[in-house]
């Protein structure tokens, strides 16, 4: 019997047998082979050694996880699938402080899939929203956003949306609303509309920016060194906004409504 | 040089793992590194380098430490590897015993098990506790047993230790309930009426028996086809007994707690 590091890790192949099996549940060895586009030849030995390894069994020609197998593939597949995200740009996870997030959405950071980071140009802040934002935003049948920094820059577009008839969401800090004191009447008349919510946060939470409508999940962090470089990481999938939903939910849960400032 | 995954990165060697599992303990300087693997300089460089490359970990004044990437990566590795020992300490016994019997949460928490032992008795011994058990059992401060086989101990050994006044909580089948009721009155009511005793009653256990003390665990498992030989696997470390005092919480949220009737 060889260790569950060699078993699991040495091949790229018993991997990808494990993670499918966990994924699908039991199955023939033909789709196996589809599925992950090998041969008899190719995957039937890798088989064995998981067999051999009491980490999968096969009754009447269909493979499927023993408990152990299932044990373990439950443990190491997040983490592979985690890592295939992260991976994407493994510079932008290891820059940002990610220490916010809770532990359980960080672990399921797989579902926001696909994403690409979008470097604002820092000449254009405070005169107009960036253009590939504004895009991505102006036509969004519902907004969420939880912002720490101020950026004002936005505030039309998010007007427009508003007025628009979306349920618009903003959780922000105390220090953002205190700048905000100048415009009080009109965001009280604002705030009189069911559609609009305003939440507050203690402005100590190390996290910039969480931005989820029906279609995007935007997300900006602090550097590790406590900086901003507003780097947009934004991700399109339906997980991915799921995701989104999820942290903007933890984050509106620590905070306190104010029906007006 | 792309192609490294990370996983590759961690799992394909120990000195690296090594290195990394030190610095989840906090920043370290090379003359740490050293010295905790007990290593020269230029090897070790090679790895530290192939691990600054892939982002895990940085340096900063000659301190290095993990990034967020690396902080995420290694937690998640070294919960993996500590599921690994405890399987690869007993491949065998893991592979032929009934897991089901364990919620999967708890499961997935298994390397909390930590430094197990498997103990069997010897032939002239073939009915009796481990040792280790035995001696642990006379100086518990507290016991917990989760059990669907009738022990002779719980008459004779777990008597003695519910007399000491000390905290002891039971959850029995409803059959072993009744073989103690009907064939050891004397001890069932002795049970009954010390305020030190509580006794759940559990619809289904699917383990032979659960011991948990202040000190020490011991599992003992049925096979997958229902057979049960004695044996204790046992573990004196601190995360092991906080691990039964979960599965403990567990089936007593199943149970009902039984009354005389």
């Amino acid at each position: 019997m060889n260790s569950l590091i060699e078993t699991v890790f040495f091949s790229e192949k018993r991997k990808a047998v494990l993670i499918l099996l966990f994924e699908k549940g039991p199955l023939p060895i033909e789709t196996i082979k589809s599925e992950l586009d090998e041969t008899s030849v190719s995957i039937l030995p890798q088989i064995k050694v998981l067999i051999d390894n009491n980490l999968i069994i096969q009754n009447d020609g269909i493979y499927q996880l023993t408990h152990l197998g299932e044990t373990v593939a439950e443990k190491v597949s997040p983490f592979i699938k985690n890592l295939q995200v992260l991976s994407v740009n493994p510079k932008f996870w290891s820059e940002h402080d990610t220490g916010e997030i809770p532990e359980n959405l960080f672990n399921r950071i797989q579902e926001i899939g696909d994403f690409k980071i979008i470097e604002i140009d820092l000449r254009t802040i405070y005169y107009e929203p960036n253009p590939i934002i504004r895009e991505h935003i102006k036509n969004a049948s519902s907004i969420k956003t939880f912002i720490t920094y101020y950026a004002p820059e936005y505030v039309m577009v998010y007007y427009d949306r508003l007025m628009s008839g979306a349920p618009v969401s903003i959780t922000t800090s105390d220090y953002i609303v205190n700048m905000a004191k100048d415009y009080k009447t009109e965001i009280n008349n604002l705030l009189q509309l069911d559609r609009a919510e305003l939440n507050v946060c203690s402005a100590d939470v190390k996290i910039a920016e969480v931005t989820v409508t029906d279609k995007i999940l935007l997300m900006v962090l602090y550097s590790t060194a406590g900086n901003l470089d507003y780097d947009f990481l934004a991700a399109e999938s339906p997980s991915a906004v799921q995701w989104g939903n999820e942290l903007y939910d933890y984050l509106r849960s620590r905070s306190v409504n104010k029906k007006e400032i | 040089m792309k192609d490294e995954s990370i996983s590759d990165v961690l799992f394909f060697s120990e000195k690296r793992r090594q290195i990394l599992l030190y610095l989840l303990e906090g920043p370290k300087t090379i003359d740490d590194i050293k010295s905790y693997l007990n290593s020269k300089s230029s090897p070790l460089m090679v790895q530290i380098r192939i691990l600054t490359r892939n982002f895990l970990i940085q340096e900063k004044n000659g301190v290095f430490s993990l990034t967020p990437l690396g902080e995420y990566t290694v937690r998640e590795m070294r919960d993996i590897l500590d599921m690994f020992a405890v399987f690869d300490k007993n491949p065998e016994y893991w592979g032929e015993v009934e897991l089901t019997a364990f919620p999967a949460y708890l499961l997935s928490r298994i390397g909390e098990l930590g430094e197990v032992e498997l103990c069997y008795p010897s032939k002239a011994h073939i009915f009796d506790r481990a040792r280790p058990v035995e001696k642990s059992l006379k100086s518990a401060e507290s016991l917990i047993e989760i059990s669907s086989i009738f022990r002779q101990e719980y008459v004779t050994d777990y008597a003695e230790i519910a007399e000491r006044n000390v905290s002891v909580a039971f959850i029995f089948t409803q059959e072993v309930i009744d073989r103690l009721e009907k064939d050891f009155p004397e001890s069932y009511h002795n049970y009954m009426k010390r305020e030190n005793v509580r006794i759940f009653v559990c619809p289904e256990i699917k383990l032979a028996s659960c011991m948990v003390t202040d000190k020490i665990i011991s599992l003992s498992l049925f096979t997958k086809k229902g057979n049960f030989y004695n044996h204790d696997l046992i573990s004196y470390n601190n995360s092991a007994v906080l691990w039964g005092t979960d599965l403990f919480h567990h089936f007593r949220s199943l149970s009902m707690i039984h009354n005389l009737q």
